[in-house]
């Protein structure tokens, strides 16, 4: 916006002067010669013409409101509390998933995988296989059981 | 979690003393009087299940504003997502009121943004400072300056375009 910002130091007397509803004949000059304050009193005095009129309707009743609080108050608790209690289970599956690594890991590393083709070939060892396919049935099972809790 | 306060009796009196404020505030904000009143229930339940010290009217009045502020402008990202609010705001129903007002009010307030929506009203209605303007609004107390005048030079802008502009007495 290219419009230099200016601000009258009267300002405040005619937000007061628009509250109260009168305007002196001091400020009624000032008004028609300041082109700051009338920007202010024709806004101040049409929003708050708004606001007076503006039907809001019925509004709920404090009852409810504070009923409505209460009932998520006690949801969000135990959701609270649930999510405490399947922390260890959660800590307990990710170390299992954890432990399965790391024994396909050392399955491998003491079968002795010296290049890519020689690993592929060692998947045709039931052994080795087995423990990859558990390892990552694992994972991709707390992988998804993450996910479901999460959303 | 933070046990209730205050309490039943405690909170009927606060409600009955701000929620017509603030609906008007929502109402006025939002442009849609189905959304304003969801929001205010949940600008109050928020405010019962806050965190917060204890606080008095006008310390509560305006931590009402701020929710309900935060709670416009997540109903407005969502609504921005799907690209409906402006229609939404245009063609909503509204409650009864002076017909040639409401529909004067609906149309020069739906040419501003939520943002400056809030800022006149806080700043013109309220006559709150620029300090709790900020506060509410989480901006700098010394954007608020300029915001405000942007916003209000616009207001004044389409007042004046649509013959809304009132009498100065002499």
């Amino acid at each position: 916006m290219s419009e230099r910002m200016r601000a009258c130091p009267r300002e405040g007397e005619v937000l007061a002067a628009v509250a109260a509803g009168t305007q002196g004949t001091d400020l009624g000059r000032h008004l028609s010669d300041c082109p700051e304050c009338r920007e202010v009193f024709a806004v101040s005095a049409w929003l708050q013409g708004v606001a007076r009129e503006t039907d809001v309707g019925a509004l709920p009743r404090a009852e409810r409101v504070w009923w409505r609080a209460q009932v998520e108050r006690r949801l969000a608790t135990r959701h609270e509390l649930a999510e405490r209690a399947a922390r260890p289970i959660r800590w307990f599956e990710r170390g299992a998933a954890a432990a399965v690594a790391l024994i396909a890991s050392a399955i491998l590393w003491e079968q002795g995988v010296p290049t890519a083709s020689a690993a592929l070939a060692r998947l045709s060892d039931p052994t080795t296989l087995g423990a990859l396919t558990a390892a990552l049935m694992t994972l991709a099972g707390l992988a998804a059981r993450e996910a479901v809790r999460k959303s | 979690m933070p046990p209730l306060a205050p309490n039943e009796a405690e909170f009927r009196d606060i409600y009955e003393r701000t929620a017509p404020r603030i609906a008007a505030y929502l109402r006025r904000v939002t442009g849609a009087a189905d959304w304003s009143e969801d929001l205010l229930q949940d600008t109050y339940v928020r405010y019962l299940n806050a965190d917060r010290p204890p606080m008095d009217e006008r310390q509560s009045l305006s931590y009402l504003y701020r929710i309900a502020t935060n709670l416009v402008y997540d109903r407005w990202r969502s609504m921005r997502r799907e690209t409906e609010w402006e229609q939404v705001a245009r063609v909503e129903e509204t409650p009864p009121e002076p017909v040639g007002l409401r529909r004067d009010v609906e149309q020069a307030l739906a040419r501003l943004s939520p943002r400056e929506r809030a800022l006149v009203w806080l700043a013109y209605v309220e006559g709150y400072p620029h300090k709790d303007i900020a506060r509410v609004l989480e901006v700098k107390d010394r954007s608020v300056r300029v915001l405000l005048f942007r916003a209000r030079r616009k207001l004044a802008k389409i007042l004046e375009e649509s013959g809304l502009t009132p009498e100065v007495q002499e």
